[in-house]
């Protein structure tokens, strides 16, 4: 058991160069954790059981990473440029019949040109945003995140598995306002794989917790700022104070089910997953101060995921066809609290009272995709090519009630990828080519009341998600085997091109160098 | 078992996304008393506005023949209702304000009263109030000041004039509320002469600072305060042992006839909340505006139980004009001074110490002279926001 638990340490900082196994002979290269990915269906599956279903490859990367996007062509809660460096580690490890992985993660980040976000998050905490005014922002973060599977048989027809993730941070804003949010998100899910004959049953449940705590400032001596609760498209709360407290809390609930059945050359994997979630927004404002000695309830959102997938493959030993259909519903379903701050009791302490809760937003996202797969592996059985082709629609309909506002688009996105290991001499070089292509099928804008905050996010924001756009992408990355170290070095270059019909633009680059091993 | 796993998807989809809001419409009807002896045909047209005082925003309507309007649609919460109406008898025009709260959880109907103003000569043309910062990044808010203008064709008389402060800074319930046809005052200032002594030509103002000094220049000053008050034509100042205040020698000051809690200078709420007047106090001198005072005289016990203050009661009959400011839209459920003096509120929404003031809106020019609106409705009547300019009127 202590050998155990000093593997699994050493997984998460993929320092684990004795490796155990089938997977020691092997000579893993750039593209071994892409292969995995890719060849192994269970793993998208989120049940932690099905990490035993996964190719013999057990594989470790040291990777540093410097990433920066530029341009136009940004969601309004995004900044001009972002750039970030990052140190990750990542291993799969099976000892003896338990399979492991473990990865580890450090980022530092510098958002600048920033206008309208003081949150962490903007996509998870939307609609119930906190945004000031002042633009030009720099936002800084710097996050840790933790992340283990480990699945392991019970007998020869049931696994068992479990998958965890951690992750803390702080990100903080340059100028006044000063929001300093302090971040923490974790998962964990359990799950079973029972397997008989030609089918395969899994089962797992989820939970999730994220906690982002917002401390906002002024520096400034005696001024005060204005900070806007957003509620939904055009529809705020605003207050104007020299610091500002706010809490989001979101526990998410779920599990999934897979089935699949395989005979063959053939196999069909079925799986569906569902989780529900529930999120307060609270502020901690007492008056015109920032205290948590009164609790203003702003908000909850409560919210569910669905989706059901299908992924059929043929598996001609060094080639690999696949195609997978997938369908994605999630809704969120706001409630604002309508509270004042009374003086209550003998002593006259001033609470906010609660007068009604009113549903008064809601959204749905659906998603439909169709993805086919080619994967060709080499006489080892590592991948050297892999081609992918998808289509997928996309439909976000948004409402928020009294005043009516009403925001609907479709999207059809195509997107393809062609990713070829070449040879050269004892190096190896990859090349991928990439192309994406939205085009916008619908949509419409009926709104009641058109303000400020309509004009500066929402319109801006309604116009980036419904452009067209083209984007080309290339990635080249160059391996160079290690004679006294057992492993490969890399050098990997992507380079992404976003340009869309209004002529904005955007561009994607990262540069990342580690050893494989 | 494929089957089951279907019938499980599928009704998952069914059940997976949230039922669209189940959310409350709510219709307000709103009946306007004008009072006993209104001519019902003036009834229709008056301007009815709800707030919203969570969100901040307005509905607007006008009142029928029968002096009613309804409001449908509107979501739950908090609202003020303010009336606002003029009538012309004759070559005279009327104005009518009226002002309630009413929270709207329910449909309802509401009666709301409004009164005719109140008019004077004199009208509050600016109130800066909320300061402003050093270009060290400290808070200063010695350059306040108030400005009181000359609103007719002749010449006026602004000795005997006295600049009122209500008890309450708006940030609780007002507790004299049920005091009808008077304010409850912390503080009454008066100008100095024997009532020819302050003579105002018409379209012109005095300025009234909280320090009379060219705060720009002046050492004790803030180079960066938006304004120069060392030509203003008065100040407060407070004599007392300490002499923390400023007592500017080209400045004359005002007579200090009632100042309740006699902080060691006069200052007005730099985040909002100050409802201030201007009045005519029965007496020609200090003694004589004291007297009435001390007859008026009006207790209120500390929180503690320790000591009591004593204000003073003001009867509306004597105010000229008044202008009630808040901290901001929510704070306006605290609202203070009646729909006869001021049916609305207004504030600096860039906050304390953002060099802003208030300034009532120009209505027109009258013989080259600027005149200035004035319907005894603060929120219709003033600009937010402004660059404060004393003795400039635009």
């Amino acid at each position: 058991m202590s050998r155990l638990i000093v593997s699994i340490l050493l997984l998460v900082i993929g320092l684990n160069s004795q490796a155990v196994g089938q997977g020691a002979v092997k000579s893993y290269g750039l593209l071994t954790f892409r292969q995995i990915e890719s060849e192994s269906s269970w793993l998208q599956t989120g049940n932690a059981a099905g990490l035993s279903q996964m190719p013999e490859l057990f594989p470790s990367e040291l990777k540093l990473q410097f990433d920066r996007a530029d341009g136009d062509f940004h969601s309004v809660f995004n900044g001009q440029t972002d750039q970030a460096f990052n140190f990750s580690s990542q291993s799969y490890r099976k000892i003896s019949k338990t399979y492991l992985y473990g990865s580890f993660n450090y980022s530092k980040s510098s958002e600048r040109g920033l206008n309208f976000s003081n949150t962490y998050d903007h996509v998870l905490n939307y609609p119930y945003l906190l945004a000031d005014t002042i633009g030009d922002d720099t936002y800084d973060r710097e996050f840790f995140k933790l992340e283990g599977i480990i699945s392991s048989p019970v007998n020869s027809k049931l696994d068992w598995g479990v998958s965890f993730d951690y992750q803390v941070g702080v990100a903080s804003q340059n100028r006044d306002p000063r929001p300093e949010n302090k971040v923490l998100q974790t998962n964990i899910s359990p799950g079973l794989l029972f397997k008989e004959n030609q089918f395969k049953l899994g089962a797992n449940l989820t939970y999730g917790y994220y906690n982002e705590d917002i401390d906002v400032s002024v520096v400034e001596e005696g001024a005060q700022q204005t900070l806007f609760q957003l509620h939904g498209p055009g529809t705020f709360n605003y207050h104007a104070s020299s610091s500002f407290y706010r809490l989001y809390q979101q526990n998410r609930f779920g599990g999934g089910m897979q089935l699949e059945w395989k005979t063959g050359k053939l196999s069909n994997l079925l799986y569906s997953e569902y989780i529900y979630s529930i999120q307060t927004i609270d502020d901690g404002r007492k008056g015109n101060l920032a205290m948590w000695s009164a609790v203003k309830n702003d908000a909850r959102l409560d919210g569910t995921n669905w989706n059901l997938t299908d992924v059929f493959s043929i598996d001609k030993g060094r080639k690999i066809h696949r195609i997978k259909a997938d369908l994605n519903f999630a809704s969120r379903l706001g409630t604002e609290f309508i509270q004042r701050l009374e003086k209550t009791g003998e002593t006259d302490q001033e609470h906010w009272i609660t007068y009604a809760k009113e549903q008064k937003y809601y959204s749905l996202q659906t998603n439909a995709e169709l993805n086919y797969q080619f994967l060709q592996k080499d006489e080892n059985n590592l991948m050297n090519s892999l081609f992918q082709s998808g289509l997928s629609y996309s439909a976000f309909d948004e409402k928020y009630y009294l005043p009516n506002q009403k925001l609907s688009y479709a999207n059809l996105m195509f997107e393809s990828s062609f990713l070829k290991l070449f040879a050269l001499g004892e190096s190896n070089i990859s090349a991928e080519m990439k192309l994406k292509y939205r085009f916008n099928l619908d949509s419409e804008q009926n709104l009641a009341v058109t303000n400020f905050m309509v004009q500066k996010i929402y319109a801006p924001e309604f116009d980036f998600r419904t452009k067209n756009f083209v984007s080309p992408g290339i990635s080249i990355g160059y391996q160079l085997p290690l004679k006294k170290v057992a492993g490969k070095y890399f050098v990997k270059s992507d380079f992404d091109w976003y340009h869309s019909i209004s002529s904005l633009n955007r561009t994607v680059f990262s540069i990342s160098t580690g050893l494989i091993f | 078992m494929k089957k089951l796993l279907v019938i499980i998807s599928l009704l998952f989809l069914l059940g997976s996304c949230l039922k669209e809001p189940e959310y409350h419409s709510y219709t307000v009807n709103l009946v306007v008393d004008f009072g006993t002896n209104f001519l019902q045909d003036y009834r229709e047209g008056a301007k009815v506005t709800l707030i919203n005082q969570l969100k901040g925003y307005a509905v607007e309507s006008k009142t029928d023949k029968n002096g009613k309007v309804q409001f449908s649609s509107l979501e739950p919460g908090f609202y003020s209702v303010t009336i606002s109406h003029s009538v012309s008898i004759g070559s005279k025009k009327h104005y009518y304000n009226g002002q309630k709260n009413i929270d709207i959880l329910d449909n309802k109907t509401e009666t709301v009263e409004a009164r005719e103003s109140l008019f004077g000569a004199f009208v509050i043309k600016e109130v800066y109030y909320s300061g402003s910062t050093t270009p060290a990044g400290k808070a200063y808010y010695a350059d306040q000041y108030l400005e009181i203008f000359n609103n007719t064709s002749e010449i006026q008389y602004a000795d005997g004039i006295s600049v009122l402060e209500h008890e309450s800074s708006g940030t609780g319930v007002n507790m004299w509320g049920n005091i009808k046809d008077s304010i409850v005052v912390k503080m009454v200032w008066t100008i100095p002469g024997n009532g020819t002594q302050v003579p105002v030509e018409p379209g012109k103002s005095i300025v009234i600072a909280q320090d009379g000094i060219n705060h720009r220049d002046d050492p004790k000053g803030n180079p960066s305060s938006p304004v120069n008050l060392g030509n203003a034509d008065f100040e407060f100042y407070v004599p007392r042992i300490s002499n923390k205040d400023i007592d500017s020698p080209s400045v004359p000051n005002l007579i200090e006839d009632l100042f309740g809690n006699r902080t060691f200078e006069v200052t007005y709420r730099v985040q909002g909340g100050s409802a201030l007047a201007i009045a005519k106090i029965p007496g020609n001198t200090s003694e004589e505006r004291k007297a009435y005072i001390r007859k008026n005289l009006i207790d209120k016990p500390f929180v503690s139980g320790s000591d009591t203050s004593y204000y003073a009661k003001i009867a509306s009959k004597y105010l000229i004009d008044a202008v009630e400011t808040v901290e901001d839209e929510a704070h306006a459920i605290y609202k203070r001074f009646p729909p006869e003096l001021d049916a609305g509120y207004t504030y600096v929404t860039t906050g304390s110490y953002s060099g802003k003031c208030i300034r009532r809106k120009v209505m027109g020019i009258s013989s080259g002279r600027v005149v200035y609106q004035d319907t005894n409705n603060s929120t219709n009547d003033f600009l937010k926001d402004v660059d404060p300019k004393p003795k400039i009127y635009e």
